[in-house]
């Protein structure tokens, strides 16, 4: 199973342009309930866990965020990707004390609890590799995005 | 041989721990190390550390375990992660 399958066209923005978190989570609440892939609760969920368990990771040059909350609220899965024009606040996933300006966030839908080791190792890899990371960030259209996810999708393929 | 079960935790118990519950297998299985691997969430490690040996977390823990508990970021960050790698191995094998 390959990573670029969660895609979806309406749920990749690149250069996005918002203030905070919550802004960023409402938006992708409403293009995802527009679409049924998420239930009502997805927002104040994802915004919770955020709250509770946060997801900024640091790697090296920039910081990325991983979000995702409860498979419960999730109708059919998917995985948005905002590269965003000003860097957004996100807490650390290991030290809830410390703020990172993230500059990629990657939010999971996953509807499946351990179904999806392929997909997050692929995920990883990208997230893992300089390269990969360096080509979202600077990701300028959808395409873009895509290329990568279908690159990373190709070599792991290729090492299986 | 002893088999130590191991607790391996996030906050959803769906993402992350799913990427660290494939490496500590892996690990674990290359050094010989016996052990049962149970994927949770966060809130249930309270409960549950009775039944274990080790908690491996990727978030914050929200509170203090009566079992020794590891972070596991590196593991996803990549960042570190060989270190990591051998703190657990040389805590089973201690």
């Amino acid at each position: 199973m390959g990573i670029s399958q969660f895609l979806k066209d309406e749920l990749i923005f690149t250069e996005y342009v918002c203030e905070d978190q919550e802004q960023l989570f409402k938006m992708i609440h409403q293009v995802a309930k527009e679409n049924v892939y998420v239930y009502e609760d997805f927002f104040k969920k994802i915004l919770q866990r955020e709250k509770s368990y946060p997801t900024g990771l640091s790697v090296g040059e920039f910081n990325v965020a991983i979000p995702h909350t409860d498979p419960e609220c999730i109708i059919e899965p998917f995985i948005s990707v905002i590269t965003l024009f000003n860097p957004i606040s996100f807490h650390l996933m290991d030290d809830q004390s410390k703020e990172v300006d993230v500059s990629l966030v990657v939010l999971l839908g996953l509807s499946e609890p351990h179904a999806h080791l392929e997909v997050l190792q692929q995920l990883m890899y990208m997230i893992q590799d300089k390269q990969c990371l360096d080509q979202l960030i600077h990701a300028k259209c959808h395409d873009d995005v895509v290329s990568v996810f279908k690159t990373t999708e190709e070599i792991s393929n290729r090492g299986n | 041989m002893k088999k130590y079960k191991i607790l391996v935790a996030c906050g959803a118990g769906i993402a992350t721990s799913t990427i660290v519950c494939d490496r500590l297998e892996q690990l674990l299985k290359n050094n010989n190390i016996h052990s049962e691997i149970i994927q949770c969430k966060i809130s249930e490690v309270a409960t549950r550390q009775n039944e274990a040996d080790l908690i491996v977390s990727t978030t914050i823990l929200p509170t203090e375990y009566k079992i020794p508990a590891f972070n596991a970021v590196a593991y996803i960050s990549g960042f570190g992660a060989e270190a990591l790698d051998q703190k657990i191995l040389n805590h089973l094998k201690a």
